[in-house]
């Protein structure tokens, strides 16, 4: 067989065909070389002064600062934000912005609870969050024993030992809980507002009580003293 | 040419067509064998009859891993491995490992088989330490005393497990002491709480012990090594006090005991009580006692036991803790004879007097033994121990019966006695009574059977402890003598012995009474 004798246009086709194969080939489209600039957008808030935390928890009695931080932060200002109020799939605008102040009290429809983070194209991300309002526990100062109170029995004298706490959110399903410190042993007491312990010997003792509510706020009171008298060794 | 091309065409076509032809390979389902694979897990490599799929470990178990394929190991597949949380932790189909990290654990065995068909069966694993409960710092503290019994009384307490956040529960029970003077009529508390607290509203009894327990159980079921086991103690009304006791009474049973409380300063307050001490019900409770110092008298009926005095304090609303009253009998029981003679002659029936202030002996606690042998035939009343022998039981020689007796607080006497000889190869006197005038006739006669030679004839007077006479036989089989019953006291006893030249001696004693001349009789 002698090509040069034959027409030269099946080796023509032959070789548009690849050719447009191989064209293909050079017009895919390059690696992304740039991976999505922001990594991640955290919430934090502020309180009266204190540093920003991610612990999404604010005292109603202070007004609060609420800020879609980006990581990297150099991103921060090609993100736009909006903070919404959801409730029942709708969504109340509360304010655009990276931050957003507002007042924490009972009325949550101030309170946001979402975010919308868009970038230069328009792309969209949504973060849903909530907000503790809590208000921490308090204790009386008023307690059993009092401060320099004398107690007169003996070593195996059941004293009584009482405090009282106040929690603004108790009714809210809050609760609270104890620790009796007495000379530096700590008795995790619960919800319990009074118990009776002995072994204490004649003397000087301390006492303080903690409290902490679910949440983690904690009050506390300064150690206490007591004396306790041996009414029956001195018999 | 053509016809071959044609030909070869056709040859080949039929080849290719019986390929196609083939039932052998048609697929039939019931040829097939599917494959199962089973994981389980196991605590013992040398155990896996408890192999389960989910089971609560200690952190730092070792937890045995297994597989089984059906229809066998060797089998064709691609690939199989575990997983634990998602990450492969291990290529074998069985293995072992070691749990260090607290939580729960979801171990996947996956099996690619040879067509990449997946196959999957998993496990599941909770690992986490015990519980550790706080035994050293809890509310009220050990030996509280003077709880109101009329209010609320506050229990408190804490655990955690290592290392994991887990919900806790707690076995918590209530009762009140049982005294050996006072039951106790209070419904005891067992429950199981979810919260480490626990508030008693309910009425409690003046002057009670009660005790309280607490365990605590994590919620992947384990249990803390630690048990809070305390009491405390509640108080009456005002101005009164009362006292518990705890009285040891060694190793006695029981023992029926008086105890009584004398006022320093007022006869009046007296008080006095009476009841039975047991090892396993040793508390005692005094109830409601007036506040003031008292004179303790503890005794028993039984005279063995120690008497314990004690001055004591009542204190208002307190209960007063007297720990171990000893109140112990170490006396033995005695064992006499009923001659009491430790030296016995031989009878059907052997009567001992076996007393002990106790007042604890019994038959079975008395032991006789002839020698070597146990005595089984006897009987004990009212301080007597009567021993039966038997016939069999007597013998030429000396025999050694021994009893032992051993009272209720396992105080034992052992004592041996001696059975005279009672087959004697010798004759000699009685027991006899002779006048004051008249004349005693001594005699021994020799009739042994074994031709023993007789080296000497000898009388004795036991109650004097002094020698009549000893004769050498002089190879005579007997000897008689006539002395004067004005020798002897009105009763003595006498020893006829017989001594053998090959060393062997026989004895009997005998009863001799000297009457007054003129009333003569001979028994």
């Amino acid at each position: 067989m002698n090509l040069f004798n034959r027409s030269i246009i099946p080796l023509l086709v032959v070789f548009t065909f690849f050719s447009i194969f191989l064209a293909g080939c050079l017009d895919a489209p390059d690696y992304p070389s740039a991976l999505q600039p922001v990594e991640s957008i955290n919430i934090s808030v502020q309180q009266k002064g204190n540093s920003f935390s991610t612990v999404l928890k604010v005292n109603p009695s202070d007004s609060a600062t609420i800020k879609a931080n980006v990581d990297p932060s150099k991103y921060q200002d090609d993100i736009y934000f909006e903070w919404f109020y959801s409730s029942n799939g709708k969504d109340s605008l509360l304010s655009p912005g990276p931050e957003y102040s507002f007042y924490p009290n009972k009325n949550y429809g101030t309170i946001p609870n979402k975010l919308i983070a868009t970038d230069g194209e328009g792309n969209q991300q949504t973060y849903e969050f909530s907000i503790v309002v809590n208000t921490p526990p308090v204790l009386a100062d008023s307690t059993i024993p009092v401060n320099g109170d004398t107690l007169y029995g003996s070593e195996t004298s059941a004293f009584l030992f009482e405090w009282y706490s106040f929690d603004r959110d108790f009714n809210a399903g809050d609760t609270l809980f104890h620790i009796l410190e007495i000379d530096g042993t700590s008795y995790d007491v619960g919800t319990l507002l009074q118990v009776k312990q002995s072994g204490f010997k004649m003397g000087e003792h301390k006492f303080r009580i903690i409290v902490r509510d679910i949440y983690g706020d904690a009050d506390t009171l300064d150690y206490k003293k007591f004396y306790v008298v041996d009414t029956l060794e001195a018999k | 040419m053509k016809k071959f091309k044609i030909f070869a065409f056709a040859t080949l076509a039929s080849i290719f067509q019986a390929c196609f032809n083939s039932d052998d390979h048609v697929f039939d389902e019931a040829d097939t064998t599917d494959i199962k694979i089973e994981a389980t897990l196991a605590h013992s490599s040398t155990d896996f009859s408890a192999k389960v799929k989910a089971d609560t470990f200690n952190i730092g178990d070792t937890v045995y891993f297994l597989t089984d394929i059906s229809p066998n190991k060797i089998i064709k597949v691609q690939d199989y491995h575990w997983l634990m949380d998602g990450k492969h932790c291990s290529s074998d189909f069985n293995f072992k490992k070691r749990i260090e990290e607290p939580g729960y654990h979801k171990f996947i065995f996956v099996l690619k088989d040879f067509f990449g068909d997946m196959h999957y069966d998993s496990l599941d694993v909770w690992v986490a330490d015990k519980p550790i409960l706080d035994d050293k710092a809890f509310i009220p503290a050990e030996g509280t005393q003077a709880f109101d019994p009329y209010e609320s009384i506050y229990f408190t307490w804490s655990a955690k497990t290592k290392g994991i956040n887990l919900a806790h529960r707690y076995h918590f029970t209530l009762s009140e002491q049982s005294y050996a003077n006072a039951e106790s009529k209070f419904n005891d508390i067992d429950t199981i709480l979810t919260e480490p607290y626990f508030i008693f509203h309910n009425k409690l009894n003046p002057f009670k012990k009660y005790n309280w327990t607490v365990q605590a159980i994590n919620e992947y079921n384990l249990v803390s090594d630690e048990k809070i086991e305390s009491f405390f103690f509640t108080k009456g009304i005002s101005k009164e006090g009362s006292l518990e006791a705890t009285i040891d009474i060694g190793n006695a049973n029981i023992v029926p005991v008086q105890l009584s409380l004398s006022s320093d300063k007022n006869n009046s307050k007296d008080f006095n009580y009476k009841f039975n001490v047991s090892s396993s019900k040793n508390e005692i409770s005094l109830g409601a006692i007036p506040a003031g110092s008292y004179k303790l008298k503890l005794y028993s009926d039984y005279s063995d036991f120690s008497i314990v005095e004690k001055d004591i304090d009542i204190h208002d609303g307190f209960v007063t803790l007297v720990e171990k009253l000893k109140l112990i009998d170490t006396i033995p029981p005695t064992i006499t004879s009923i001659t009491g003679q430790d030296t016995i002659s031989f009878a059907d029936t052997l009567k001992f007097v076996v007393k002990d202030g106790s007042g604890q002996i019994t038959n079975q606690k008395t032991k006789v033994r002839l020698e070597s042998e146990q005595i089984l035939e006897k009987f004990y009343n009212d301080s007597i121990l009567n021993v039966v022998l038997k016939e069999t039981d007597k013998s030429w020689a000396y025999r050694i019966l021994t009893i032992s007796a051993t009272d209720g607080s396992q105080n034992t006497k052992t004592k041996s006695f001696y059975i005279t000889p009672t087959i004697l190869w010798f004759t000699t006197n009685s027991d006899t009574t002779v006048a004051s005038d008249g004349l005693v006739y001594l005699y021994i006669e020799d009739n042994n059977s074994y031709d023993f030679q007789v080296e000497t004839f000898r009388f004795y007077n036991i109650t004097r402890d002094e020698m009549i006479f000893s004769i050498p036989s002089e190879n005579k089989k007997s000897i008689h003598a006539e002395l004067s019953a004005s020798l002897f006291d009105s009763e003595q006893i006498i020893e006829s012995t017989i001594i053998y030249k090959n060393g062997l001696m026989q004895k009997k004693r005998w009863k001799l009474r000297v009457k007054p001349a003129t009333a003569t009789e001979e028994e």
